[in-house]
């Protein structure tokens, strides 16, 4: 009851704790899709996004600065988890594409959260896909563009759309400081 | 409540579909049968073999990781792997140029081109 009649709450521990909740939700969520394999003609690392559905949110709710510490946060903490140097470097090019395509693509105020999704899902790809190229010879770049492409968008929309269906719900407790 | 999608959301989605699109129609367009299978381990061109005879393979990837590689009947293909996901195994088969198995864990990238082709990284047309 106590937190019910708190009055909004900007404090910096109040942001911090709520940053936390919100790492802690989107490593989650990046395991998770860990253990759904989805392969696309072989090309490794297409999945679904979900943990994209928090930087939405946070990128929303808290601004670029906060979104950008959670993802980092995410991929360091996945990284030491589960992954290696390899798959570090990987997310991390991909995370920080798509939350600068995110943010100048909700900056150009055209978009709705779907469109700034889409656009998040195509330029993490696009991101992935540039490191292959640096790092792996021998990869033909014209074959994995238009898929990689086709996939972050399908999936970027889809994350997109639940993402704006959350936000709807969490986004007034988080900004009068309940919850 | 804000809306969940407006046309400028249509259009980008829609633009990037026909960016793939386009790429896609490019690359149909320049599919030919390859005749050498490429092998490069951790971005190093480490073993070639010709598409048209029947072999099977060791490669030692990186860090003591190994494929299997199997070529028969003009088509390549990762029979087993040392690595967990085993995205490489799951490629399934290759035979047209531009085509690669990639095992990202092994560093190990299998591409079927073309002899001559091979000198260049990409091609702009």
């Amino acid at each position: 009851m106590l937190s019910m009649m708190r009055s909004p709450d900007n404090s910096i521990a109040s942001r911090v704790s709520y940053l936390a909740l919100m790492t802690a939700l989107s490593a989650v969520l990046g395991y998770l899709e860990l253990l759904i394999p989805i392969n696309l003609f072989g090309i490794p690392g297409v999945k679904l996004g979900l943990a994209n559905i928090v930087s939405l949110m946070v990128l929303y709710s808290f601004g670029p600065l906060s979104a950008c510490m959670v993802v980092l946060s995410r991929v360091i903490l996945l990284g030491l988890l589960f992954g290696n140097p390899y798959s570090f470097l990987f997310s991390a090019a991909g995370g920080l594409m798509s939350l600068a395509a995110m943010y100048v693509l909700k900056k150009s105020g055209f978009f709705t959260m779907t469109g700034v999704s889409a656009g998040g899902g195509v330029f993490h790809n696009t991101g992935q896909l540039l490191i292959a190229l640096l790092t792996l010879k021998g990869i033909s770049f014209v074959n994995y563009f238009p898929v990689l492409v086709m996939a972050g968008c399908i999936c970027g929309s889809i994350m997109g759309i639940l993402g704006g269906i959350i936000y709807d719900r969490i986004d007034p407790y988080i900004k009068r400081g309940i919850i | 409540m804000h809306k969940k999608i407006n046309k400028y959301d249509f259009i980008l989605i829609l633009t990037f579909i026909i960016i793939s699109m386009g790429f896609i129609i490019i690359r149909s367009l320049n599919t030919k049968d390859s005749d050498k299978v490429y092998v490069y381990v951790d971005g190093k061109l480490s073993y070639e073999y010709p598409l048209a005879q029947d072999i099977t393979v060791n490669i030692e990837g990186y860090n003591k990781g190994s494929n299997i590689l199997r070529i028969q009947d003009g088509r390549a293909w990762v029979e087993e792997a040392s690595c967990r996901d085993k995205i490489c195994v799951h490629s399934g088969q290759i035979h047209k140029s531009g085509q690669s198995i990639i095992c990202l864990p092994n560093r190990v990238v299998i591409s079927v081109s073309k002899e001559r082709d091979v000198e260049y990284d990409a091609i702009t047309r």
